[in-house]
């Protein structure tokens, strides 16, 4: 009991914290950019506190009568917004009112997650398959928007309940092999060799039946095959262009490789100590593309250095830890529910840091509490919210 | 159970992602900081040429010779777009917004030369580097001496341009604030010459009436060169910048070659002013007695073959003062067969008059000796004998000179022998050459050239200038294409030799009516800026 409201004011505090660099990093950006970013991103910031507080206060109540009414809500959204808007479809206009679907469904979404997963009794390949499909749906839907990055986050999101419930090996084994084997294929050498040495693993672990057997071969051979397909018939020319320039940057003159040479110059020459407080100005000259959301972290770093970098990741890192505690401490629904604002909150750290740093392919997330960003902000805070409140219950 | 081991499988996921990410910034911000920092600056700068300025060249009095315009360089990018742009069209471009985002456009100087043709070959003129140039590492956007002084002393004249870094954003709109300290231009150093400019003009209204020639003033006892002129030339101004490349390939294509500099690439045959050679050898042989004299009647037998003497009715009797004072061809060919055709070539393999003078312009060329070697490839074995030497001793041989080493030749007999190598560049530090001959021979030859002017029937009367002792030849030398090249070397005053002077006009005639006027001018001219100065 104890233990959690620890948990409860350290969460807060580090929240805070991060907040209040983010808030500082948006006003040292908005100096070259307008005044009305960094406005906006403070009622943001208050929106998204408050609803915090108010969330964390309140017994949310367990609709597991029509829960299934909340998957639907977030499925006509995500149609509403592909149907309503024009060109890029990722955010939705209310009068004067817009917000960012995909982010926006993440409560509802994790709601009806959270009580799906407490709820299923039988741990076979066939109710894995039959939940899979219910993160399949959202995935499709964002990705046409089109939003790879946003759409990631679901498949993710089964990957963590999938790995945490109590499948048997196979099936766990099953979702990793199709995810290596989706990689691995990039290159026909890789998957040659990842898919001899994972059949000779499945044929060799006497545990396994026949059908554990064939169905992991399907999983190690059938993605592969797949996606070269897939990308020589089904892909656009840009996509392909974006995938190879992913794998390539080099070849990338000023598209995506650029950002990212122009993102590692100015983490870079931010140098240990940084170059202080507003005087960062690889942004300021606006060779930082997106310095305000994607590339939020990258001003930060040239401004503050390694230390404030440094500062930062450890920050999340013990924010996302403290999340990852608490859900241990939980059970069923309210483990699940937080699981999934730490999904949310680490798929954001990862993506983003990862694509600045030029370990990922750059999505177009913003880091949470920390970029401009709206509904990202708001949603993430109700979120973390929620999770908090259950720390006032103990069982 | 299951769950917790595998929330702390996913804590470890976080851990790693946190280390990765840890070394990640590790490796950009404190291994890679410097580099980067470098990068990004480099990135954010806008290179800024400040232009150096070339030295000037001054001409012996203080004159400008060579010095500035301003014009405008339009840059596409980085690289060259437009040479000496005006300043009309610079506004057109800067005011059209497609270009002005496109063009760079700085001021730079321009050579201007304000005595535009005058010793032009001699001057020379820049342009941009070329290949060769770049690859020895000259910048590619300095303008370089191409010929001439320009070329010569280049390293001299050549500044070096500058930088700055001013703050651009990644549109290309660019702060006055600067990324890093500015490299500073380095301007190049003035050179002073020993040309006299305004003797140039002088000379060059002297040559109006002929289409080529050259002429070269020097002082015989300092080896300072006053004048290379050479015609036709080149307006040096339509040969920089702008009208560079039409003009340029418009001078190329001249049948009368402008871009020759005859005075040190032009190889003419001396003509009869050999002839001070041929009498520098007998005496130094001891192969004649000044005082006896040859019957000239206008022809001279040799064997089967007869030479002629360029008056047809001969001289009469003359002697070694009176063969040199009518330019005796007889009396020339008696003593060539005396000297023999091996010591005549053994000679001239001595004289050091053949080579480059050392001169300090690249363009200068070798002359030409003939020697055993020449002739046996060009007549056979027993093709050639002593009827040779009888031409090469009155000039009209295969001997070929540059009218600088004729002037310095004169030069060498003016200083009894002995005396510096031309040269232009001021208080340059030339080498002495010496001729092989005894002093008292040079010094009867001089009293004997003395009558070439001074004499009753003296071949260069018409150089005459009253008040002043003068010591000349005249030379006409055959010219197979057309007309003979007349020619006039001398040197005055006769006691202390202050100037020596040699003038050719191409394809007109006899050296004495054409040639000796113009030097008598030109000795006049001097005599009136230098020497009257100094009495």
């Amino acid at each position: 009991m104890k233990n959690i409201l620890k948990v409860y004011n350290r969460v807060l505090i580090i929240y805070l914290l991060i907040s209040f660099l983010g808030i500082l990093n948006i006003f040292s950006i908005s100096r070259s950019f307008g005044g009305h970013l960094f406005l906006r991103h403070l009622v943001y910031f208050i929106l998204g506190f408050s609803l915090l507080i108010f969330f964390s206060k309140i017994n949310l109540p367990k609709w597991r009568e029509f829960y299934y009414l909340f998957f639907l809500i977030s499925i006509f959204l995500l149609v509403l917004v592909l149907v309503k808007e024009e060109g890029i479809k990722r955010w939705l206009r209310i009068g004067n009112f817009s917000f960012q679907v995909s982010d926006a469904v993440k409560p509802f979404l994790i709601y009806f997650y959270s009580l799906n997963c407490s709820l299923i009794k039988k741990r076979d390949y066939f109710e894995s398959f039959k939940m899979f499909f219910l993160y399949l749906i959202p995935f499709s839907l964002v990705l046409v928007e089109p939003d790879l990055g946003s759409a990631f986050f679901y498949i993710f999101l089964f990957g963590v309940y999938i790995f945490v419930l109590n499948f048997s090996v196979g099936v766990k084994l099953f979702y990793i092999f199709s995810s290596l084997s989706i990689i691995s294929s990039l290159n026909f050498i890789s998957f040659f060799i990842f898919s001899t040495l994972s059949l000779l693993l499945v044929f060799f672990i006497k545990s396994f039946k026949a059908f554990d057997r064939i169905l992991l071969s399907i999983a190690i051979l059938l993605p592969g095959l797949t996606v070269p397909f897939v990308y020589n018939n089904l892909l656009k020319e840009y996509q392909r262009k974006r995938l190879k320039y992913f794998l390539n940057p080099a070849e990338d003159p000023k598209g995506a490789g650029w950002q990212v040479l122009q993102g590692k110059l100015a983490i870079g020459s931010g140098g240990i100590l940084g170059k202080g407080f507003l005087k960062g100005s690889h942004k300021s000259l606006a060779f930082l593309p997106q310095a305000y959301s994607d590339f939020a972290f990258a001003s930060f770093a040239e401004e503050f250095g390694f230390l404030g970098s440094l500062f930062l990741i450890l920050l999340y890192f013990f924010l996302l830890s403290s999340i990852l505690n608490l859900s241990k401490e939980k059970e069923g629904f309210e483990a699940f529910f937080v699981l999934g604002t730490f999904s949310s909150i680490f798929y954001a750290f990862f993506v983003n840091i990862g694509g600045v740093l030029g370990l990922l392919p750059l999505t177009g997330i913003p880091l949470t509490f920390f970029s401009y960003g709206g509904t990202n902000f708001i949603i993430n805070s109700i979120l973390l919210g929620i999770s908090l409140s259950f720390t006032r219950k103990s069982y | 159970m299951e769950k917790d081991f595998s929330i702390k499988v996913l804590n470890s996921f976080l851990i790693f992602s946190f280390f990765l990410f840890f070394l990640k910034l590790f490796d950009y911000q404190v291994l890679k900081g410097e580099f980067f920092e470098k990068k990004a600056i480099e990135i954010k700068s806008k290179k800024i040429r400040l232009p150096s300025k070339r030295g000037k060249i001054l001409d012996r009095n203080g004159i400008i010779v060579s010095y500035w315009r301003t014009g405008f360089r339009l840059l596409k990018g980085d690289s060259l777009y437009k040479e000496d742009v005006q300043m009309e069209e610079v506004i057109r471009y800067l005011e059209d917004p497609d270009s002005s985002k496109l063009f760079n456009v700085y001021a730079l100087l321009y050579r201007y030369y304000p005595f535009e043709n005058i010793f032009a070959q001699t001057i020379g003129y820049t342009g941009l580097p070329d290949k060769k140039d770049v690859e020895r590492g000259i910048d590619p956007l300095l303008r370089i001496g191409k010929v001439g002084l320009e070329k010569f002393y280049d390293d001299i004249l050549r500044g070096s341009d500058g930088y700055k870094f001013l703050l651009m954003d990644v549109k290309g709109r660019v702060y006055n604030r600067e990324t890093r300290p500015p490299l500073e231009p380095i301007d190049g150093r003035d050179i002073t010459v020993n040309l006299d400019m305004e003797l140039g003009r002088f000379i060059d209204s002297l040559f109006k009436p002929f289409n080529k020639g050259a002429c070269v003033v020097m002082n015989p006892k300092s080896g300072e060169v006053l004048a290379l002129y050479s015609k036709p030339a080149y307006n040096l101004n339509y040969l920089t910048g702008k009208t560079e490349k039409e003009e340029l390939s418009k001078v190329v294509n001249d049948s009368l070659h402008p871009l020759l500099n005859r005075c040190i690439q032009g190889l003419y045959p001396p003509g009869s002013i050999f002839k001070v050679i041929t009498a520098l050898i007998a005496l130094e042989e001891n192969l004649i007695d000044t005082n006896k004299t040859i019957n000239c009647d206008g022809v001279y037998r040799f064997g089967n073959r007869v030479f002629k003497d360029w008056k047809k009715e001969g001289h009469g009797f003359v002697n070694f003062f009176k063969a040199i004072e009518v330019s005796c061809d007889v009396y020339f060919y008696e003593i060539s067969r005396r000297i023999g055709l091996k010591r005549f070539l053994s000679y001239l393999e001595k004289l050091k008059i053949f080579e480059k003078t050392g001169i300090d312009l690249f363009e200068e060329k070798n002359g030409f000796r003939p020697d055993f070697n020449f002739y046996i490839k060009k007549y056979g074995k027993y093709g050639f004998g002593e009827g040779n030497v009888l031409n090469l001793g009155i000039g009209q041989g295969e001997i070929l000179m540059t009218p600088l080493q004729i002037a310095f030749l004169f030069s060498l007999i003016a200083c009894d022998g002995k005396a510096p190598s031309p040269f232009l560049l001021k208080d340059l530090k030339v080498e002495e050459v010496e001729l092989p001959f005894k002093k008292e021979n040079i010094r009867i030859l001089k009293k004997a050239l003395l009558k070439v002017v001074h004499g009753e029937e003296g071949t260069g009367r018409l150089s005459y200038v009253p008040g002043l002792k003068i010591v000349g030849k005249t030379g006409t030398a055959q010219n197979p294409f057309g007309k003979d090249h007349a020619q006039f070397a001398c040197f005055f005053p006769f006691d202390d030799p202050k100037f020596t002077v040699y003038v050719i006009v191409e394809n007109i005639g006899m050296g004495g009516e054409i040639a000796a006027p113009i030097a008598g001018k030109v000795v006049n001219w001097l005599n009136e800026k230098y020497l009257k100065s100094l009495q």
